[in-house]
């Protein structure tokens, strides 16, 4: 077997490369597992990771026995993995190279290119370098030919990749395989560059790839240097916020949930789904950590795309769009392939896309009302969009729907998308006082809002629990329910409140730090979910606990990322792995919010002893 | 003595310049071949690629519009002008293109890579190679294609 295993490595061992249009994964071992291009939700040209035979990968790695260690180079996303062997050691760059626009104006650049470079730093290293592309899943016919000069050429329908490198490759069929042996001192470049439409243009290697690699560092520092955060925990807040961009589709400013596809949120479970869509359910949040670490101009984008990408929806949104706001691509199985650690079925394309769940309004309106709040002014075309999105509300709120859990199960009122009905209605009313909305109905508006309180306050709260509750009448928490003093529904520290986050505590409670979205017959053997743990920490933050409490909490949660910083969905409470989509944008934004919030808080308690 | 009608030969000229270089975006647009003959074309005058795209199509267009008057003369030899002599002459036009015009390329064009001697840091653009097949196997019928077209517009419409 040319991956010489027949699984792929666990998730924690991955790291991310990315050039804000895809991205690729890249395991512990050397082997880029998963690659999708041109676009995010493209078919993969490599997707070991979901099956070693069948998906492809492109490996560079010592021959024989070897320890590793890695790291992201300061402020950047440029990976570096460090090979420790018996004769010497041998460190690996990895990028998808980025430039400034001025220098993309003066040099021919590739529309997508893997970078890689290798360098032997101590005594001498065989290499086992193996590339084997698959493209479009590993299902089409595809052509490949060698040249010496130009390199090899795997050619199939809707485009051409070129492998270029100054190692020695060896071409066998349908894979190249390298066993060059290189000593102290030198330094070799592989390049891998793709077009779909027009001619490729091929990297030269040598000083060519070294300034690739100088304008991608500088580009990613001087990017993670725009970071205006200075409160604790900066380190992973700039991770997080590297991690999240790296989601950011740059040319339209949508922001993928993850770069992934079918990657288990039950390690041998069938909860495989495709997360290389934009959710709409992640609007409010991904805003309020963009402004909140200062990135207005990404903040403003994605707010763009979210009120004018939508448009042929509207006003009815749908759960999630493609990175230029279609719809997401008809969910289908890959039918003979064996899934990560043997999770199938592998799912690409999103079944979700159909659904009806009312909180989006709520997400979509809180975002754009953040973003205009900032900015203090509102364009006429977003004042119409968010009208319109405000009486779809008015209309359809009593609606049951599938909830922010999306599970696939008739609808019901789920509390916490009547919550975002009410903040969308809120939002509004406050877009209205502040001057920014005009020409709003808003006797209707205030009371459409007041109604869906006093029916979240009736229905959704159980008196013989003394609890809120996951859907009306029901006994069952959620996490979701965390969100309602961050929302401003009610404080943290109300006794209903209080009396919930212990529920929820003892109910949902998974271990040190993690927590369970909610427990059912739909989710045994699901891990504790990322986002809800940073919620619990940030509840805390908002009042719900004192300022240790909270940043106690959050440390706990800090220590399930893996080794470079990032998260995934999910984490396996017995073992810390993750699990899910890897890395997850989701799960990122709540640590950069959490983060924020206990930043406020500590700002807040800091006051008054300065003024004592 | 052959006669050229100008004010047809301008307009209809332009009309089938266009409409080739529309045919051959739809075409590589469909996924049957990587010609992109405007950024070829804008490559060699700026390594911008937007830009290249954006001045390679007037340079496309004003080139077909240059060709279409050889085509006109062509025909007027040929016994004068109906859609399959120009289809014809397109045909050739195409041949001529695909095994002698993609050879020399990379020998004239500032910015393409040569098939000996691999890509420089100013020449890096993918060469056609032989019949242009580097930018797929389609890509021969492609080209052959919207000349006979470009041709056959002519021929109907040029009198």
């Amino acid at each position: 077997m040319l991956y010489g295993s027949d699984v792929a490595p666990r998730i924690n061992d991955y790291g991310i490369i990315g050039d804000c249009r895809s991205a690729a994964l890249i395991s512990r071992h050397g082997s880029l597992d998963w690659l999708c291009w041109p676009w995010f939700d493209s078919p993969s040209l490599f997707a070991a990771i979901l099956d070693t035979e069948k998906g492809g990968f492109w490996r560079i790695a010592p021959a024989g026995a070897y320890s590793a260690t890695r790291r992201y180079l300061p402020g950047t996303n440029v990976l570096e993995t460090e090979f420790h062997t018996k004769t010497g050691k041998l460190r690996v760059l990895d990028c998808m190279p980025v430039y400034d626009m001025a220098y993309e104006q003066q040099h021919m650049l590739p529309d997508r290119e893997v970078l890689r470079i290798v360098e032997c730093t101590e005594g001498e290293v065989q290499l086992d370098g193996v590339y084997a592309p698959a493209p479009k899943y590993g299902k089409c016919s595809c052509r490949w030919t060698h040249s010496r000069a130009l390199g090899i050429r795997v050619e199939f329908r809707g485009g051409a990749v070129w492998f270029r490198s100054d190692l020695d490759w060896h071409f066998h069929d349908h894979h190249a395989l390298c066993n060059e042996v290189l000593r102290a001192g030198q330094r070799k470049y592989c390049s891998m560059v793709f077009m779909e439409h027009g001619p490729a243009v091929l990297s030269p290697l040598g000083e060519w790839s070294d300034a690739s690699l100088d304008q991608t560092v500088g580009w990613w520092k001087r990017w993670s240097d725009r970071c205006v955060y200075k409160g604790p925990f900066r380190e992973q807040v700039v991770r997080s916020a590297l991690a999240l961009k790296l989601l950011n589709f740059a040319p339209s400013g949508a922001i993928v949930a993850a770069p992934t596809a079918s990657l288990p949120e039950r390690v041998g479970g069938d909860l495989n789904w495709d997360y290389r869509y934009c959710w709409l359910r992640d609007a409010s949040m991904t805003a309020t950590a963009f402004l909140g670490l200062g990135y207005q101009d990404e903040a403003e984008a994605f707010i763009e795309w979210l009120l004018h990408s939508t448009h042929l929806t509207q006003p009815r949104l749908s759960v999630m769009y493609s990175v230029y706001g279609l719809r997401a691509q008809r969910e289908r199985e890959l039918k003979d392939w064996k899934g990560y650690h043997s999770s199938r079925p592998v799912r690409v394309g999103n079944g979700a896309r159909d659904q009806l769940q009312l909180d989006v309004y709520g997400e979509v309106i809180s975002a754009a009302a953040q973003l205009d709040e900032s900015s203090k002014s509102m364009d006429r075309a977003s004042a119409k969009v968010l009208r319109g999105l405000g009486k779809y509300v008015e209309k359809h709120w009593m609606l049951p729907d599938k909830g922010i859990w999306e599970p696939r199960t008739p609808d019901m009122h789920h509390t916490h998308s009547k919550l975002m009905c009410w903040v969308a209605m809120n939002n509004l009313l406050h877009l209205h006082d502040s001057g920014l909305l005009k020409d709003l109905n808003y006797d209707e508006v205030r009371q459409t809002r007041d109604q869906i309180r006093r029916e979240i306050e009736t229905r959704g709260w159980n008196e013989e629990l003394q609890t809120y509750t996951a859907i009306y009448d029901g006994r069952e928490v959620d996490s979701s329910l965390l969100l309602l003093p961050k929302f401003e529904f009610a404080p943290a520290d109300s006794p209903r409140l209080q009396s919930t986050y212990a529920r929820i505590r003892e109910k949902l409670g998974a271990g040190p730090g993690l927590l369970y979205r909610y427990r059912d017959d739909l989710s045994p053997g699901e891990g504790a979910f990322g986002i809800c743990c940073f919620w619990a920490a940030e509840f805390l933050a908002l009042g719900g606990g004192s300022l240790h409490e909270a940043e106690q909490e959050f440390r706990r949660v800090l220590q399930y990322a893996n080794d470079l910083g990032l998260y995934g969905e999910e984490i396996d409470p017995a073992t810390g792995d993750i699990l899910g989509n890897f890395p997850q944008g989701f799960t990122h934004i709540g640590l950069i919010n959490t983060a924020l919030t206990i930043a406020d808080r500590q700002a807040r308690e800091s006051k008054p002893e300065k003024a004592a | 003595m052959m006669q050229i009608h100008w004010g047809h030969w301008i307009f209809w000229g332009f009309v089938a310049s266009l409409a080739l270089v529309i045919t051959e975006s739809i075409v590589q647009g469909l996924g049957f071949t990587r010609l992109n003959l405007p950024l070829i074309l804008g490559a060699a005058f700026t390594p911008d690629r937007d830009r290249a795209r954006a001045l390679g199509i007037g340079l496309h267009v004003l080139l077909g519009w240059a060709f279409s008057f050889f085509y006109v003369i062509a025909m007027n030899i040929l016994g004068g002008p109906n859609w399959y002599r120009g289809a014809i002459i397109g045909l050739c036009h195409a041949l001529f293109i695909c095994v002698i015009g993609w050879q020399a390329l990379p020998g004239i064009h500032p910015r393409m890579a040569s098939e000996t001697h691999g890509p420089t840091s100013t020449r890096m653009l993918e060469p056609p190679g032989f019949m242009g097949r580097n930018y797929g196997v389609s890509t021969p019928l492609a080209v052959f294609m919207t000349h006979a077209i470009f041709g056959a517009i002519l021929g109907v419409f040029y009198h």
